[in-house]
């Protein structure tokens, strides 16, 4: 980040050897700098051309391993041309931040080509809603639909809603594009993030790589979520952070506080966890810049004042956020602390099994084990970075004072990863640990960058002979399982692929059928309808459809109207009452809901009992959902292969049938 | 400082920034879509994080690219700054309303950055004059790299697009149309014409046979039509309607409408209902004759 020495030459690289005479040297170094440009912008291209062929494979296939194959072919090919050359010591500065914008987007390929024209993960059909509801409103926090705690975090949605606004974009289009800035920005803002704490630019661009390799960033990182956005501010409010810090105290310092101040007001807005992850990692920095032993240097007593006063600041402004503007945070994030630990407890103790690891995966067994690979990759790159530092002379290490204060909180942060791992055990705590990996991979990056430069040096000092052929294709195969690792880790199959309908996963739950039976619903009874229904046909009326959705919990258990059984009267009372009383007046029933178990694991949400899916994975609902066409209170309006439309007559009147034969006799008529 | 130098980009950037962004107005003739956003993007997610830069005073300690991508970044976080000034103000979020917004924060920040440069222009103007051959490079190489990687992903999803094969739709389906029944629909005199729809999105035609029946407080099904039996071809939608007369009594009744498919080992019904009764307008039910 810090402005390096102006480049003597403007070629690409900086020779570090004595200057060779002008001429056709001069000619042939340009001659291969042409040469690598030509061979990467081919290996871009194949690489790309990969990808899009393992997803037109995906498309026809629930799951195929020819997908996967071209798949991580195509990313090798995209990834590793760049890595090799961020990775030469004679690269410039100037042509490492290129390269690095290379990657950036171009790792942006694989979610752009999972959805290009609309949302398909279950977070973006809430966030395009919600989008939607500022567009046409024309004002922030509308009640948000499918997933309720959003409306009160609007950065996301106003950002996109203002480029819409301003370019006539469609909400896909201005969320593509801001998404794909905010991917890149990512990127680079990790590099300048390392660059601030201290490394050169050759460690702090394979920092960059380094991150890149963590589970969220190629889908997760990259969807239509408020996340996606807020992990950016979040990495550029501790490059900001870092920078103030190592400033001289006056003018600089005063400047990087002011930005990292905006910065970290951003975060608050737009996302609560990362906000709160993002005054922990600032806490840890300033807690190890409150260290005499480690940061004693001149001025640290203020430097330590200023990171804790920044880390203050940030902290009051998520509170006061969360008690004046989103006081749902706290119900919101709660169940996931506390269900995530107590899960590890029980399992500790032997009262509960826990999840297995991969149990419904679509995706072949070699990226599972890449998965495991890249922890203890990982593990290796910590106690290398360990090893390295012990490895130097006690007068080269970095002396006591802010660098190296920042530097072991980093790596502080980074171990926070390996018990993190732990918690994927845990149905409850899987979730959190997954997206904490998006911030404990920063402290990762950082011990990676250094540690990566040094294996590369190391390689190339072996390059000749037999170890050198065998090094080289070692580093390389050893790049390509993080890759692949890291990804798996992240996201299963269905997310990452296209592929035919697969009841129960987010990502394949949009056909043809869904939103025909919305775009019915929508011109029939409008939008802004309060409707109940499962989780999968939720996501296309709460967002395509306009509609309002119930939010089922134990407190409003809509799941009972579908486990009842046959002849029984419909849910406890107090449901009843409470359906009438909040205006729900529609049910839609997905009929599969009796013949298949969801791929996710659940019909309606995560507070939904246990118990829906019986032995053999058959369903509860099997035999339980014609009912309602005999329920005297509820008019079928809809009917199609799957879906069935039903207007609740609430509340439920005392209504008299016809008992026995009668005459009466009307007449079909088709076609006028 | 001379006329000269306030033409300069060194020491006038932010007044240039602020031009530019103000030049954004006229792009709002454009058609919306692409040819605005080609426009409008590049101003609307550089400027007023530049400007940010410039009044935190900050310019001097970043390289271009780190700037161009902070610049980025800040811009996003106006985009939504503004929309909450905007909300808090309680003005409508509109075009208009936020490009004006955008505007006046703009020039907030160019005035500031301008006058702080103007107060330290010896910092400032010592920085770049040091480090603008190193940021001028790094700017054109990642402005290369990025025109080229949009290229290759713009390439990637235009061959995606074009190849994929779409899932054919297969499915049919029934519904009411017109005004959807609620509650009890009464039955005047001169009787009730109950609209709906059959949409047939299978492929190849199929033959149906659709009919409509009554049932009462037992559960039987009392036939109310002559069933009708049709052909539906692929993409195929038809309207049809159901007539009925007063039901006798004061009783409901309950119409089902049932479409099944003809043919096959296991055919499909699709059907829809609705409860009828006579009388001009639904009341309440105290039983029935």
């Amino acid at each position: 980040m810090i402005v390096e020495p102006r480049p003597t030459s403007p070629d690409l690289v900086h020779d570090a050897r004595p200057a060779a005479p002008r001429g056709h040297k001069t000619h042939a170094r340009n001659a291969g700098w042409v040469w690598l440009a030509v061979s990467v912008a081919v290996c871009e291209v194949g690489g790309m051309a990969a990808i899009v062929r393992s997803y037109l494979i995906a498309q026809t296939t629930v799951s195929n391993e020819a997908e996967f194959v071209w798949f991580w072919l195509g990313m090798s090919c995209v990834e590793l041309p760049v890595i090799a050359l961020l990775g030469r010591r004679t690269t410039s500065t100037a042509a490492r931040s290129a390269l690095l914008v290379v990657i950036g987007i171009a790792t942006y390929a694989p979610k752009l080509l999972r959805d290009p024209g609309g949302p398909v993960y279950h977070d973006e059909f809430a966030h395009w809603r919600d989008t939607y509801d500022i567009i046409v409103s024309g004002h922030l926090f509308q009640p948000a639909q499918i997933i309720s705690i959003i409306a009160r975090y609007p950065g996301l949605h106003a950002a996109t809603a203002v480029v819409v606004d301003i370019t006539g974009l469609s909400i896909w289009q201005a969320a593509t594009v801001l998404l794909l800035f905010c991917h890149v920005a990512l990127l680079l803002g990790i590099a300048a993030l390392a660059r601030a704490v201290g490394l050169d630019s050759r460690a702090a661009a394979l920092a960059a790589v380094a991150y890149g390799f963590n589970p969220s960033f190629l889908y997760f990182d990259t969807q239509f979520a408020y996340e996606s956005m807020a992990i950016t501010l979040v990495v550029w409010t501790l490059a900001a952070f870092a920078q103030a810090i190592r400033a001289p105290t006056g003018p600089q310092r005063r400047a990087w506080c002011c930005l990292t101040a905006v910065l970290a007001l951003g975060c608050v807005i737009t996302h609560h966890l990362s906000t709160i992850e993002l005054t922990g990692v600032m806490a840890l920095a300033s807690a190890t810049l409150s260290v005499p032993r480690l940061a004693r240097s001149a001025g640290w007593k203020a430097t330590a004042a200023t990171a804790w006063g920044l880390t203050a600041f940030t902290g009051a402004a998520i509170v006061a956020w969360i008690a004046l503007v989103a006081p749902a945070t706290v119900a919101y994030l709660s169940p996931y602390f506390g269900s995530g630990l107590s899960q590890l407890m029980n399992m500790a103790a032997g009262a509960s099994s826990g999840r297995q690891l991969f149990s419904a995966s679509l995706s072949p067994g070699w990226e599972h084990l890449a998965a495991f690979g890249v922890t203890i990759v990982a593990l290796g790159f910590v106690a290398g970075g360990f090893f390295l530092h012990g490895a130097r002379p006690p007068a080269t290490r970095p002396p006591s004072g802010r660098q190296r204060a920042l530097l072991l909180a980093y790596t502080a942060l980074g171990l926070v990863y390996f018990p993190s791992t732990v918690f994927i055990l845990a149905p409850a705590g899987a979730e959190g640990a997954r997206r904490s990996w998006a911030f404990t991979w920063i402290g990762l990056a950082i011990v990676a960058g250094p540690v990566g430069a040094w294996l590369l040096d190391w390689t190339a000092a072996r390059a000749r002979g037999l170890t050198g052929g065998i090094l080289r294709p070692a580093l390389a195969a050893l790049t390509i399982v993080c890759l692949v690792g890291g990804t798996a880790a992240g996201l299963d199959a269905s997310y990452r692929f296209p592929g035919p309908y697969l009841y129960g996963a987010d990502a394949r739950s949009d056909t043809a059928e869904l939103n025909a039976m919305t775009q019915w619903f929508l011109a029939s009874l409008g939008p802004g309808n309060n409707v109940v229904t499962d989780r999968y046909t939720g996501l296309i009326m709460g967002s395509y459809g306009l509609q309002d959705l119930a939010d089922p919990s134990s407190g409003f258990p809509v799941w009972d109207l579908y486990t009842d059984k046959p002849g029984q009267p419909l849910g406890p009372p107090f449901l009843i009452a409470d359906l009438t009383s909040a205006g729900f007046r529609y049910l839609v029933v997905d009929k599969r809901m009796a013949t298949d178990a969801p791929q996710v694991g659940v019909y309606f949400e995560g507070s939904e009992p246990d118990g829906f899916v019986l032995p053999g994975r058959q369903p509860i609902f099997k035999g339980r959902l014609a009912k309602f066409d005999g329920v005297r209170w509820m008019t079928k309006l809809f009917e199609s292969d799957n879906y069935a439309v039903y207007r609740m007559n609430l509340p439920v009147a005392n209504t008299t049938y016809q008992a026995g034969p009668a005459a009466f006799h009307g007449n079909l008529t088709v076609g006028q | 400082m001379n006329a000269r130098s306030w033409l300069s980009w060194r020491t006038a950037w932010p007044w240039r920034l602020l031009l530019v962004f103000a030049a954004l107005a006229p792009a709002a003739m454009l058609p919306a879509g692409l040819a605005r956003a080609v426009i409008a993007v590049p101003v609307l997610f550089f400027v007023s994080g530049a400007l940010t830069i410039g009044a935190a005073q900050a310019r001097r300690s970043v390289d271009a690219v780190a700037f161009g991508s902070l610049a980025v970044v800040l811009s996003t976080l106006w985009l939504a700054f503004a929309a909450l000034v905007l909300n808090a103000l309680r003005i409508q979020i509109t075009p208009g309303s936020v490009y004006v917004c955008l505007l006046v924060i703009c020039a907030v920040l160019a005035v500031t950055a301008q006058w702080r440069q103007h107060r330290w222009p010896a910092e400032a103007s010592g920085w770049l004059a040091a480090s603008e051959g190193a940021s001028s490079h790094g700017f054109w190489y990642a402005a290369g790299a990025a025109v080229a990687s949009v290229a290759l992903l713009a390439g990637g999803t235009f061959a995606y697009v074009h190849e994929s094969r779409q899932v054919p739709a297969a499915y049919t389906w029934l519904a009411w149309t017109g005004a959807q029944p609620d509650g009890v629909l009464a039955v005047s005199r001169a009787g009730l014409m109950l609209p709906f729809q059959i949409r047939h999105e299978q492929s190849g035609t199929a033959a149906f046979r659709l009919t409509a029946d009554w049932t009462g407080a037992d559960g039987q099904q009392h036939t109310l039509a002559v069933p009708e039996t049709m052909q539906l071809g692929s993409g195929q939608t038809v309207q049809a309607k159901l007539t009925i007369p007063p039901p006798p009594g004061t009783c409901v009744y309950r119409v089902v409408v049932a479409l099944t498919e003809l043919g096959g080992a296991h055919p499909q019904t699709w059907s829809i209902n609705a409860d009828v009764r006579a009388g001009q307008r639904p009341r309440e039910e105290h039983g029935c004759a």
